[in-house]
């Protein structure tokens, strides 16, 4: 009887189990179910953003799911299709796990096939030219395809923001190794492109790839020229206007100082240091450095009279 | 018959009472506890209040008589708004952020970064706090009658507000309450009593001096007493105040890249190169000044912890132990009724000691740190109100009032604080290290292990250096190499990033577009564009070295002084 009872009680457990199981299951699918279809009351727009935040907080299966309603909702040529198409592009290529470049190309191909002359166009063909760039660690960057695909896009979308951007990176990918040709190559580029392009909006980025340019090729007197025009051009937030120069100051003035002998601005880059951060950690050593300005200026001046001195009795004699 | 009818009944009731008694007893203090919380929950949310639940770890009793003290200040200027703290133990606190945040159950003020790993902070910044951008750079109201009123909210810290950046979100997110700062204290009384001064020696040979008192003397107990109160964890006080920045001249003979620090890819070119080597004067004068100091050091403190030192000093065994604001409070009501406390500077040397002078070249530099940081949860009911109660604690007036409770130092500018802790103020000029071997894995762990033993006596500073230069110089290159990778494996993190950022300026309004854009390009040049071109760069540099035109960085070359020489002629001339 013992037995039997044991036996009865099991089942009875076993029959509990699979009924919770089977609720449980069940509540799960009502759950994704709702949920998918409480989002396709939603208006594209509405699921764009919920993509995008999904992406933002690394729920990349959400974010496809939603990309590619929008797909499915949308006829090619709408441009939430193309947007969509874009998303799906960036979460396979940017996410963490389960990464497919492949079919992220895939997507960003799909929209410069559809809509060649397209926002969306632009931008999918420098995220192309990003993913040359990008590659995995242990892999070696080919400069020679990641130039052309940067080309690609400078040259298809003139005045895009997108083409903009490239130029920068194709640039910055002649100076990276410190080849006086290359940089060369960099410098001549840069300063047509603003010569064309006079409103462009990473001017001061691209002073400084001249800066650097003028750098490697010793020329230090225009470095200095070009470091303060690309502190002048900085870009203001105007929701946050406190733009950090304290790295420009000190990176101008040591300039000045060491390869230029601007000792003049030199000084004056050490002072907007020193007034403008006084919390920095460089002060102490700015405040050195502008003693040791006066001090060389001292030395020299006082030769420099000793010459003209020693000169003029010369002449006289 | 009826007397004994009830006694029946009587006992009945009372056997039934006494089979059921268990399950009374448990009715009664459940019901009990239901009212007490219910009667809690209605003191703690009155109807029709608006309450703001502020969840920190800092258990110290006066933190949170301070918190108490402003909440009830708060509260009176608007009275529908009721405060309530929540002290979470250290150990859990990483863990109960979680749970509240996922569960939707978060506190509206959080104090951030305990307990769990730095990412998973960053992540519940991106998911459940609100970005504090947009406020930082108008005034805080609460500062309208001080001199701080027309003053943007981040300049009224002494660090700028620094702390509140996030760098990986690009956005301030926390307000900070209160600034570290670390300085000796001493026993004042034992001072007297073993070597007759009245306040601690802040000239290093003098200090030197009173250390080799203090050693002579036996205590109670019959042991020496021990000069400097130490351990692991406080040997790090030392080494930022008062043995690394001997090291501070070699800037100028490694700062390859001219931005005024001294890096590690930079410290290992330079060794590799012989431009520096462990031999240096200024690493002997770092190594010892390090020796000279933790011979004062009670034995065996390197496999001691902090509470332990604290003890040996409460205990008056110790004259002198380093430690920072967070403990001054608690030291001073262990010494009350005991000995006297004083608080002094680390002795750094000066420009006329004999043997460290001219390696001497300023007093040392101390970054303001700001910590003890809320940040605001979008989750929260009232995320409005729980702002507004932290620009209360972060007014010039309300911060000195939490600190002076606590006894810890504002971090608001012009806040006064209490006389024994005005030696904590940070110094804002001076010098800093130029000692950098940290390259990660082998050569870094050999370091750690040579240092230990250099700092308990046990290698001599000789075989120090015959030890660690060559194995760094060999294994650095490996070392740096996976430094690198990790650097590449961050490029696809930043072009994430940098993706939202993308969206949010292609998505954005009419009124926020140019912000939006504007930070986004600042960011594909910060993040992505100059990390490249610095990395190939450094990278050749490890493997090549420096050019060999190069001049040292800090040096002024012949052709430099002519071409100055002209340009001042030609000022000259043209006056």
């Amino acid at each position: 009887m013992i037995r039997k009872y044991n036996k009865q009680n099991k089942s009875n457990l076993l029959g509990l189990l699979i009924c919770i199981s089977v609720v449980l299951v069940s509540g799960y699918f009502i759950y994704t179910n709702y949920t998918f279809k409480k989002a396709s009351n939603l208006s594209c727009d509405e699921l764009l953003s919920d993509a995008w935040q999904n992406f933002q907080l690394t729920e990349y299966n959400k974010s496809v799911k939603l990309f590619e309603q929008i797909t499915e909702m949308t006829d090619k040529n709408d441009p939430d299709h193309l947007k969509a198409l874009y998303g799906l592009g960036n979460v396979w290529w940017l996410r963490q796990e389960g990464k497919d470049n492949e079919l992220a190309s895939e997507y960003f191909n799909q929209i410069i096939k559809i809509a060649p002359e397209s926002d969306m166009a632009c931008w999918s063909q420098l995220a192309l030219a990003r993913m040359l760039h990008l590659v995995p660690v242990g892999s070696e960057v080919d400069y020679e395809k990641v130039r052309d695909a940067y080309r690609g896009v400078v040259e298809s979308n003139p005045g895009h923001p997108a083409s903009e951007e490239a130029f920068l990176y194709l640039q910055a990918t002649y100076i990276i190794n410190s080849d006086a040709n290359e940089a060369k190559i960099a410098l001549a580029n840069t300063k047509e492109y603003l010569k064309k392009h006079p409103g462009a909006k990473f001017k001061s980025s691209l002073y400084s790839i001249m800066a650097n340019c003028y750098g490697i090729l010793k020329d230090y007197d225009k470095q200095l020229a070009a470091m303060i025009k690309a502190y002048k051009t900085t870009e203001i937030d105007p929701e946050s206007p406190g733009t950090n120069f304290d790295n420009t100051y000190w990176g101008i003035a040591n300039v000045a100082e060491f390869r230029a002998g601007r000792l003049d601005i030199a000084r004056k880059f050490y002072r907007k240091l020193i007034e403008e951060y006084p919390t920095d950690m460089r002060v102490y050593t700015a405040e050195l450095a502008i003693k040791r300005i006066d001090n060389l200026e001292k030395k020299l001046l006082a030769e420099i009279r000793i010459e003209n001195k020693n000169e003029r009795n010369f002449q006289q004699y | 018959m009826l007397k004994s009818g009830l006694r029946t009944k009587m006992k009945e009731i009372f056997n039934n009472i006494k089979k059921y008694l268990p399950f009374i007893v448990i009715g009664v203090f459940f019901f009990w506890s239901l009212i007490s919380v219910c009667m809690r929950r209605l003191e703690e949310n009155p109807p029709g209040a608006k309450v703001i639940r502020l969840s920190h770890w800092q258990l110290e009793p006066d933190f949170q008589t301070a918190i108490d003290v402003l909440a009830k200040k708060y509260q009176k200027l608007h009275p529908d708004v009721k405060i309530i703290q929540e002290a979470i133990p250290e150990t859990s606190y990483g863990q109960w952020c979680s749970t509240q945040l996922m569960g939707g159950t978060g506190p509206d003020l959080m104090e951030m970064g305990k307990g769990l790993p730095y990412h998973i902070w960053i992540s519940y910044y991106n998911r459940y706090m609100v970005p504090l951008t947009q406020y930082v750079d108008k005034p805080n109201p609460y500062n309208k009658d001080n001199e701080l009123a027309d003053v943007p909210f981040r300049n009224t810290f002494r660090d700028g507000m620094r702390v509140g950046y996030i760098e990986e979100l690009q956005e301030y997110m926390q307000v900070p309450m209160t600034q570290l700062s670390v300085r000796l204290f001493y026993n004042k009384t034992l001072l007297k009593k073993l070597t007759g001064l009245d306040e601690g020696p802040t000239n290093y040979r003098q200090f030197l001096d009173v250390c080799k008192k203090i050693k002579a003397h036996k205590d109670p107990t019959g042991k020496n007493y021990i000069p400097i109160a130490g351990s692991k964890f406080h040997v790090g006080m030392w080494n930022a105040k008062m043995f690394y920045p001997m090291s501070y001249s070699l800037l100028r003979y490694a700062d390859f890249n001219r931005d005024g620090y001294l890096t590690n890819y930079e410290q290992y070119v330079a060794f590799k190169t012989g431009e520096l080597k462990m031999n240096n004067p200024e690493y002997k004068a770092m190594f010892g000044i390090m020796r000279e100091v933790l011979d004062n050091f009670q034995p065996g403190y390197i496999g001691l912890n902090r509470d332990e030192a604290v003890f040996t000093f409460a205990q008056e065994r110790a004259v002198f132990i380093a430690t920072g604001t967070w403990d001054s409070k608690g030291l001073k009501l262990q010494a009350e009724g005991v000995f006297e406390l004083g608080v002094m500077d680390f002795p750094w040397p000066d420009q006329d000691d004999p043997v460290y002078g001219k390696f001497v070249k300023g007093p040392v530099y101390e970054k303001p740190i700001t910590c003890v940081s809320f940040a605001v949860n979008r989750d929260g009911k009232h995320p409005d109100v729980a702002l507004d109660f932290l620009l209360f604690m972060a007014s010039k007036e309300n911060n000195e009032t939490l600190n002076k409770i606590i006894g810890w130092t504002p971090c608001i500018i012009g806040a006064e604080t209490e006389d024994y802790l005005a030696a904590f103020k940070p110094k804002l000029r001076g010098i800093y290290p130029a000692w950098n071997p940290n390259l990660g894995g082998e050569s870094w762990i050999r370091w750690l292990q040579l240092e230990s033993l250099y700092k308990v006596d046990q290698i001599s500073y000789e075989n120090l250096c015959k030890e660690f230069e060559p194995f760094y110089i060999e294994n650095g290159y490996k070392d740096y190499l996976e430094m690198k990778k990790d650097w590449r494996r961050g490029l696809n993190k930043n072009e994430r990033f940098l993706c939202n950022v993308r969206v949010k300026a292609l998505t954005a309004d009419k009124e926020n577009a140019l912000s939006r854009w504007v930070k986004y390009r600042s960011l594909v040049a910060a993040r992505q564009v100059w990390p490249e071109v610095n990395q190939k760069r450094q990278f050749k540099m490890v493997k090549d070295g420096p050019d060999e035109d190069m001049v040292k960085p800090y040096i002024y070359s012949d052709k430099l002084i002519e071409k100055v020489k002209r340009n001042l002629r030609k000022n000259m001339e043209t006056r």
